[in-house]
Formats: structure tokens, sequence, C-alpha cells
């Protein structure tokens, strides 16, 4: 693939490569110009517009390790504290840039656990995965394409294992092993940002075991590749990405990431795209690993994604007269407290990172669990009170196309409108803006996204070094058994 | 003409508007000072633009570098008198 420098690179790499999408029932003609994504397109094209920009260029870019030219963060494989933390920062300045889910940070996840990973794995079973895997990682620094981190097989029967399912699909498993690769079926669920990437990393979902090798698989896979078909996951209020309207809040960046649901169906691999195939016993490793990366990055896009909550929130009390009420200070002050406290774990689990065998460098775990599991609570604290703030308008307000009405207009500009010098318009674009950032698809997001809440209790469970801590109890209390 | 690179931290979360800043204090140069970046070896000092007190691109710099550094982490001085530094 040509190397992609910068958006019109992008934008046309995602017209040059033919994948089939389907949007609400019918296949997608051309995803680079579809309005059901371009949203999503705009939010990743920053990543490579921030890039070239002097004055973001010390987070956006980093020197490779490999080759030792400037590449995009993105395809970074952390060589320090310091790119741990660098990372977070970068999460955080892009939110302020776009307010939405800029997608790229689930595949820059996957590399770094894979290049963790694979080097284990050939430690211990003499393969040469992680050789493969680094030729690989200088390709996608090369041509910095964007790449699909694809965790979450579908699991049907959540209480049986991947060999146990009734339809052996629903985890996506090796099929047929061939002289020249492998064929894979089955399918990946919730894929931000697949329909506008390149490629998809697909990684096993679980740990596994003993009866699983066929699942246990690890691959790249071009998205154009025969046999895969996305669907698109319809959003809250997605057809106002149709209207293009200040009714969609977020007219340039939409709404989390647009996830679509990635289907294989006897899909060829060649060798040299895969990085693990059988080995059961590293799967654990990798999920958690992957895990810890993704988990690690919540404070930052959505500590940045909180401070324009916080901003717009303020602009809604200011248009309507109330910002300098005390009880709103306060939400304000307290959404502000919430917003610096998840940024805070993201920067203290990279902080506290370490170095891992093969040179990269990982975050602490438990720190950054405790990370999103916070964002499971405090985005929606967050969210609560912008509409505390905002006040019930944020839920009745009447269609941008009754502002703009010959009959009625007149009666919206009057009714809606807060302070004066303030246009209807305006406090309407800031409400709108609100709205979108604050419900629906957006707090699933915050709950879901990098793994539901009782994944991360359960590393509590085990990181949490309960046994150590009832010895230094039982030392104070002066007790013995 | 003096020559001075600019270099900018990331900006992951700036207290002020950098780009704005910059651009008067590029306006009270009048035309005394040419701007490089840092990747063009011709220049001595180095005026770095940091969007907080953390500093970051100066606490990476290799303490052996040969330049002269002036540091910018708000935007409360003058511009003028960081034209009359930078020109000193």
């Amino acid at each position: 693939m040509k190397r992609i420098i910068t958006k019109e690179d992008y934008v046309q790499s995602l017209k040059d490569q033919k994948v089939i999408i389907y949007y609400n029932g019918q296949p997608v003609k051309d995803r680079s110009t579809h309005p059901g994504f371009v949203p999503h397109i705009n939010s990743a094209a920053k990543t490579y517009e921030l890039a070239l920009m002097p004055e973001y260029e010390d987070l956006m870019t980093a020197k490779s390790h490999l080759t030792g030219k400037t590449i995009s963060r993105f395809t970074h494989i952390h060589q320090s504290v310091d790119d741990l933390i660098k990372k977070v920062q970068m999460l955080r300045l892009i939110s302020h840039e776009t307010a939405s889910c800029y997608q790229r940070c689930v595949g820059f996840d996957a590399l770094n656990a894979l290049y963790m990973t694979t080097y284990e794995i050939d430690e211990k079973h003499g393969t040469s995965y992680f050789k493969r895997f680094e030729e690989y990682l200088k390709k996608i620094q090369e041509e910095n394409f964007m790449l699909v981190g694809g965790m979450t097989d579908p699991k049907g029967d959540r209480s049986k294992r991947p060999s146990e399912q009734a339809d052996p699909d629903l985890f996506t498993r090796v099929v047929e092993k061939r002289e020249d690769g492998v064929v894979i079926s089955g399918a990946k669920a919730h894929q931000t940002g697949a329909v506008n990437s390149h490629e998809i990393m697909i990684l096993p979902t679980q740990a596994m075991g003993p009866g699983d090798e066929a699942y246990a698989i690890v691959a790249a896979i071009p998205l154009d590749a025969p046999g895969i078909t996305m669907i698109f996951g319809r959003q809250t209020n997605e057809e106002r990405k149709v209207e293009a309207s200040l009714d969609a809040g977020n007219v340039d960046f939409g709404m989390v990431g647009g996830e679509a649901l990635v289907v294989f169906e006897n899909v060829f691999v060649p060798w040299e795209r895969v990085f693990m195939c059988g080995e059961v016993d590293f799967c654990g490793t990798l999920v958690e690993r992957f895990a810890t990366l993704h988990r690690q990055n919540y404070g930052g896009c959505k500590g940045g994604i909180a401070d324009i909550i916080v901003g717009a929130s303020a602009l809604a009390a200011q248009y309507q007269g109330t910002l300098n009420a005390s009880h709103i200070k306060d939400k304000l002050v307290e959404m502000t407290h919430l917003a610096e406290t998840v940024y805070s774990g993201s920067v203290a689990c990279s902080a506290l990172g370490s170095k891992t065998k093969s040179g990269a460098y990982y975050p602490d775990p438990l720190l950054a669990n405790c990370t999103k599991h916070n964002i499971t609570r405090h985005i929606y604290e967050i969210s609560r009170l912008a509409h505390d703030v905002a006040g019930g308008i944020l839920a009745t307000l009447p269609f941008a196309q009754d502002l703009k009405n010959a009959q009625i207009g007149k009666y919206v500009d009057k009714y809606m409108k807060g302070i004066s010098g303030v246009s209807t318009e305006t406090r309407m674009k800031v409400l709108r803006l609100l709205e979108n950032m604050t419900g629906g698809t957006a707090l699933v997001e915050s709950m879901h996204g990098a793994g539901s809440p009782q994944s991360q209790r359960v590393m509590y469970q085990r990181l949490g070094k309960l046994q150590e801590k009832m010895r230094m109890a039982k030392k104070l209390a002066k007790v013995k058994e | 003409m003096k020559r001075v690179a600019l270099k900018y931290c990331g900006g992951c979360d700036c207290t002020y508007d950098r780009l704005e800043y910059v651009e008067k204090i590029k306006k009270a140069a009048e035309g005394r000072i040419e701007w490089v970046k840092m990747d063009n070896g011709r220049f001595d000092t180095v005026l770095m633009i940091h969007g907080c007190p953390v500093a970051c691109p100066e606490q990476n710099l290799d303490p052996g570098h040969p330049w002269r550094i002036i540091s910018v982490i708000d935007d409360r001085v003058a511009p003028e008198e960081i034209i009359k530094i930078l020109l000193e």
C-alpha cells in the first residue's frame, strides 16, 4: 500500500481498497463518502492531520526503534515510561479536537501486546512469530495504514468454552491449515473503526485451554480479503448523520468510533501474516496484555472528551444565564474533578509501567484496570451532571428544521433564546453537542469498551494482592492464626 | 538575521492558546528573526513553546546540547519582551 501521510491520502486509500460493507441492509458502494461513515473517517483522519503539525508532532509521532524513522505514534512500540505517558497525553489531545473516538488505539494496543507476547511464545515454543511480527511492524510503520484490533468474538453461550459451542463459528477459528497458510471462519463483534480501516488483527478473545487450539489464532488480514463482510452497527440518532444538520451535535466527528460486525467466511491468510496458531497457553497472557494496554487509554481519551463535556455544559449554562449560580459552579467543579481523576489513573498506570522481556514497555495492569473501571462510573456521573446543568431542554429541543421553517421558525427563535447577545441557533448547537456526547451509544461505549466492568473486577481479584494485605493487617493487629 | 528554532510541546492540555501567542511573538519580531524548525541545524537559539509548566520537550533535551534555550510556559510575558530576550 502507498504510504499514508495526509488526510487526503487516507480518504483516497479508503476509496481504493474495495471492501464489502452493509449499512442498514444495503451494500455500500463508496465507504469514503458514505454519510454514515464520514464523521468516523474525519475522526481517524485527525490522527494523520495532527501528526503533520509542528505544534502536535511531539505527541503524535515517535522514532521507530526498528528503523530510526519518524513514524505515527499509533504504530510505535513503547520504548520507555515516557512513551507510555505520551500515549495518554496524545489521546487527550486528539479528544480535544474531535470530541469523539478516533479508533486507532485498538490496533496500536494490539501491536504492542503482540510484540511482547510473540517474543515470549518463541522463547517457550521455539517458534518464529516475533521475527515475522517485526516484519509486519516495519510494514505498518512505513505504510501507516489503519489497523483494527479484532478481539471480541460473538461468544454464543457464555457458559461454554469455544470448543463446546453448538455453532463452532461463534469463536473465530482456523478451519483448515495449509502449506501456504490458514483458512479462518467466524466473526469479530463491536469492531471500532472497521469500516474505515485497511486491515484487522484478529486476536483470541479469552484465555483458552487444551481442546481450543483452533481458536488460538492471531493473524493480520486485509479487510478486502475474499470472504470478509462488514455490517455496520446502528448508533443512537444514526439518521442525524445523514441530515448533517446541527441536530447531529458533533457534525464533523460523530459519536464514538463507528462499530461493525466483521464476518470471516473461509478467509485465507498466508503464514507470514500469522502470529499465533494453536499456542493456547499464551492466549490468557495476550488477552490480559491487550486489555491492560487498552484500559490504560481511557483516562486519556475519555478524560479529553470529559473536558469538552465540561466546556459545553458551562456554555449551556452561560447561554441561559445560570453560569454564576453557585450550584452550577459546584457541578462544573465536580465534573472537572472526575475528569482529572480518570486522567490521573491513565498517567499513573503509565508512570508505573515496566519493561517486558521483548524490550517493550507495559503499563501497571492493576492501575490500568482501575482506570477503565472508573470510566464505567465517572463518565456516567459527568454526563448526569451535564444533564442537570443543561436542563430539560436537552431532551425537548425542537428540530433544526423547525428553526429554519418559514412559519414556525420565529417561535423557535423567540422561545428557545437564552441571554441577549447569543443567538438561538448557537444555544441549540451547544445543547445538541451535549446531547450527542452524554447519552445512548456514547455512554454504553464507556461501560463496555475495552471490556465490561466485571472483567476489570476479575483482574482486581487476581492482581489485588489480597493475601499480602491480610498479612499486613495481621501484623498490625498482632494476630497469628 | 537572527535565526531561532521554534519548538512546540505536544499540546496535550494547554493552559493558553499557543498558536495565537506565537503569532503575536512573530509579529513583535518585525522581521528581525528568521524562524526555523529544529531539524534545520543552522541556529543557536531555540524558543520552546510549552502548553504548561511540565515543559516536556525541555526535559527530554540532551544535556550536552549546544543551544541557548528560551522557554515559555504561559502567555504572561509580553511578546516584545520575548523578542528582546531572543535578540540579546
